[in-house]
């Protein structure tokens, strides 16, 4: 029996000794993400867990988003100016030395520009923020790169914030899993299954940050993530769910809307008066602090008050159910079909924020009390994606109505209205008629080729316009998200936290 | 027994070619991934090049002409979401599902055993009605619940255990935990079940007849002919873990198998999902053969067919 006790502790000390670090060590921070990374290369610069890895620590680009007032702020570049011909020139910072030793010079911003832009490696720079436009970067002296662009882009500073500059070292046709940059951290290890480290570069040309290294893990469930804060496994966990959060938790605005697109192509949703109706019949303030977060604001335009263009002016559908049976009869009068079923399809398994399944029921049980008999569908992401494509509308088909989300992390508003509202994209909501939609495509035209007060003052316009007049989809709410932090450190998330985790402004108490 | 082994490994080696078989079409009937992998608002110029550079354009008999000549090469081809090849980030995921079935199923088999066992000695008495209540909770309860409390309790409370992730050898206590109490209950059902028809054997009658003692006879005796039937029950609960424990791997964020597939069909990475299955399927056979070579050990009237 002794000899069963010795066995026992001694198998108890392995144990405890085997048992994980429950603090990490000084200068150390963990950070747990709903997610991990598939790829490791800055091509993927949309993809959030790959972007909160590498964005702004290890790769940086010509300018950055500030994340509080939008707009381009200097990075990589130092200075820029346009050119009477409409291309840009960007002013290289000096001294910059990317983590392989070799220097920041106009021919590896040129290199970024060609690898970052090649058809043949699509990557997302050239997918969602170049698509359609030429692009040339050329050296015009040691210090100095030429952009130009077909179309003219008024915005090119903003939007070279998604080029990550590379050294040539960087493989030209393939995606690298070992990305090399300017960046603050160098990218140390990658454990494809389980982690990725990132230690402090010691050649850093800006300020060192406090953290000396950085762990990125990833866990599914939000309350395991919560936990790993709580037990000291983590310093920061992201995307806390609205069950597990308290008080201590930090909340923040995201850069995300939440939407439900109203497809015109069948009635009665070609009658404006049905779309508004679907607007005023739903209670949306009844939601928050009851399903929803209370820090949830009512949303009213495609982009939120962080997005330079956004327009206060705008005012809300205020709920107001006679306004809505009014406007219903009014429609049903001249012949609109308001009896029909209507289908509402989202994409099954996915949450755009907690409760959503019972904000979407409330929702449609507040038009039933209009009249308005809705079913929700939900369908899988690939079936969804190509379901909400115009050119797959089936002629036949109940009218529809799309739960959505939208979030614009670049800080201008442009991007949103660009793709949400002008004719070109496959999936945007346009006006009822063929003069609607030519005059809005070409407002928004005008606004992209706009800059400063002119700009805001057109994408006001146009959001106006969509909101009071149009009214292609019914505007929910504007979102907020929740971290968990641990004493060890002091971090102030921004509407950009989900995309980007900034290691430099994490200090350590 | 040579024709025996031979005919089992070819009518496995068929069962894998109908299987990867149906997979490729199967996969294809969910349509085209270009959508998966171009934003919404993504140009048609640029959705008909991403379709054009990966394929996804050539008629599907085209597509499965080049699947087969791919995998005679061994290539099973790039995972579209990992931009790898799509065998490296199975092989990368399998330690940990074998792990977790490696140390699951051993442990479940030889508490059903026990359990199962001592249970049939007394049917009807105080520890066969208490572990047939808890062998019957533990086959029940969901996978998820579990987790969730033995974090909570565990890791939360007692801080004796850590959340999740992998690395040291605590790491594995809850997940393996968590995945024992189904097999476990359900295994100790089956020896309970087979052992109280054994024990009323007559072979069981003269054993004892001789003087033999009871260990000997339950060991001795009743247990090889009572683990026949739980044997191929055994495979089928380790497939199970096999093909992924994908709410353990999820919860516990455990990198396994499991979790690779899900995230495959969600995402239309067919070379993914087909590296998935046919390892995991070969992973099922060799587990099926070693079974069925095990029973005709044990048991040399199931060579002679």
């Amino acid at each position: 029996m002794r000899m069963l006790i010795s066995v026992a502790t001694a198998a108890l000390g392995v144990a405890l000794a085997a048992a994980p670090a429950l603090a990490a060590e000084p200068g150390e921070v963990v950070i747990v993400a709903p997610a991990g990374p598939q790829t490791m290369d800055g091509c993927q610069s949309n993809v959030s867990s790959t972007a909160r890895i590498l964005k702004q620590n290890v790769l940086e680009a010509l300018t950055i988003v500030d994340p509080v007032k939008g707009g381009a702020a200097p990075r990589l570049a130092t200075s820029w100016e346009q050119s009477a011909d409409g291309s840009w020139l960007f002013k290289l910072r000096p001294g910059v030395m990317f983590h392989d030793g070799t220097p920041l010079t106009p021919e590896t911003v040129v290199y970024s520009f060609e690898r970052m832009l090649d058809k043949a490696l699509g990557c997302d720079p050239f997918i969602f923020v170049f698509s359609g436009v030429e692009v040339k970067a050329e050296a015009v002296d040691a210090e100095t790169v030429r952009i130009t662009t077909n179309p003219v882009q008024p915005i090119l500073p903003l939007m070279v914030e998604s080029v990550a500059i590379v050294p040539l070292a960087t493989p030209r046709n393939e995606l690298t899993r070992a990305p090399l940059g300017t960046g603050p951290y160098v990218f140390t290890n990658w454990d494809t299954q389980t982690s990725v480290t990132l230690t402090r570069a010691p050649s850093y040309w800006g300020e060192m940050p406090a953290v000396t290294k950085a762990t990125f893990i990833w866990r599914s469930e939000a309350s395991v993530r919560a936990a790993m804060v709580d037990v000291g496994e983590a310093d920061l966990a992201l995307s806390i769910s609205e069950q597990d959060a308290r008080d201590t938790d930090l909340m923040y605005q995201s850069a995300e809307m939440s939407r439900i697109k109203i497809n015109n192509d069948q009635p009665p949703f070609n009658d404006v008066r049905v779309r508004k109706a679907l607007n005023y019949a739903l209670d949306r303030r009844a939601l928050i602090g009851t399903l929803l977060n209370p820090r949830i604001t009512l949303a009213n335009q495609i982009v939120g008050p962080s997005v330079f263009g956004y327009d206060p002016a705008i005012g809300q559908y205020e709920y107001d159910p006679v306004e809505a049976r009014r406007l219903l009869d009014e429609a049903r009068a001249a012949g609109a079909p308001i009896d029909r079923p209507i289908r509402m399809i989202s994409i099954a398994g996915s949450s755009t924020f907690a409760n959503q399944d019972e904000v979407i029921a409330a929702f449609i049980a507040m038009w039933k009390q209009v009249g308005l008999s809705v079913t929700n569908e939900a369908l899988e992401m690939g079936l969804f994606r190509s379901s909400i494509r115009r050119e797959n509308f089936d002629p036949n088909r109940n009218p529809t109505l799309v739960f959505s989300n939208h979030d614009n992390t670049t800080g201008d508003a442009g991007m949103s209205i660009f793709s949400k509202y002008h004719s070109s994209n496959g999936t945007s909501d346009l006006p009822d008629t063929p003069e609607g939609i030519k005059a809005m495509d070409a407002l928004i035209e005008s606004g992209m080729a706009a800059v400063g007060d002119e700009r805001r003052r057109i994408f006001g316009e146009a959001m106006r316009l969509e909101h009071d007049e149009i009214v292609p989809e019914v505007w929910l709410y504007y979102m907020v998200n929740i971290v968990r932090k641990s004493d060890r450190i002091n971090y102030e998330p921004n509407p950009r936290t989900s995309q980007v985790i900034d290691l430099a402004t994490i200090t350590l108490n | 027994m040579l024709k025996f082994v031979v005919m089992r490994f070819l009518s496995g080696g068929l069962s894998l070619a109908i299987l990867v078989t149906l997979i490729f079409f199967f996969a294809r009937l969910t349509g085209n991934p270009t959508d998966l992998y171009v934003p919404m608002d993504a140009s048609e110029a640029v959705r008909a090049q991403i379709a054009e550079q990966r394929g996804f354009n050539d008629p599907v008999v085209v597509q499965f002409g080049n699947f087969l000549a791919d995998l005679a090469r061994g290539d099973l081809g790039q995972s579209l979401r990992y931009a790898r090849p799509a065998i490296d980030v199975v092989a990368d995921a399998m330690p940990t599902t074998l792990t977790l079935a490696g140390l699951a199923i051993p442990i479940a088999t030889v508490l059903a055993l026990v359990i199962g066992s001592l249970g049939a000695l007394h049917p009807g008495g105080i520890f066969d009605r208490i572990a047939g209540g808890a062998t019957l909770g533990a086959a029940s309860l969901p996978d998820f619940w579990l987790a969730i409390i033995g974090i909570l309790v565990f890791a939360v409370v007692l801080r004796w255990l850590p959340t999740s992730g992998t690395g040291t050898a605590l790491h594995w206590v809850l997940p393996v935990a968590v995945l024992v109490f189904r097999p476990l209950g359900i295994l100790a059902q089956v020896v309970r079940t087979s052992m109280l028809g054994v024990l009323s054997s007559d072979y069981i009658r003269a054993a004892e007849a001789k003087g033999l003692r009871w260990p000997a006879v339950l060991v001795g005796h009743a247990l090889p002919n009572a683990v026949i039937p739980m044997i191929m029950v055994v495979v089928y609960q380790a497939a199970g873990i096999l093909n992924g424990a994908v709410i353990v791997e999820v919860v516990f964020g455990m990198p396994g198998v499991g979790r690779l597939m899900l995230d495959s069909i969600m995402f239309r990475d067919f070379n993914l999902l087909q590296a998935v299955v046919i390892v995991t399927a070969i992973a099922i056979f060799i587990a099926a053969a070693v079974a069925d070579l095990l029973l005709a050990l044990i048991d040399p009237r199931l060579t002679h067919d």
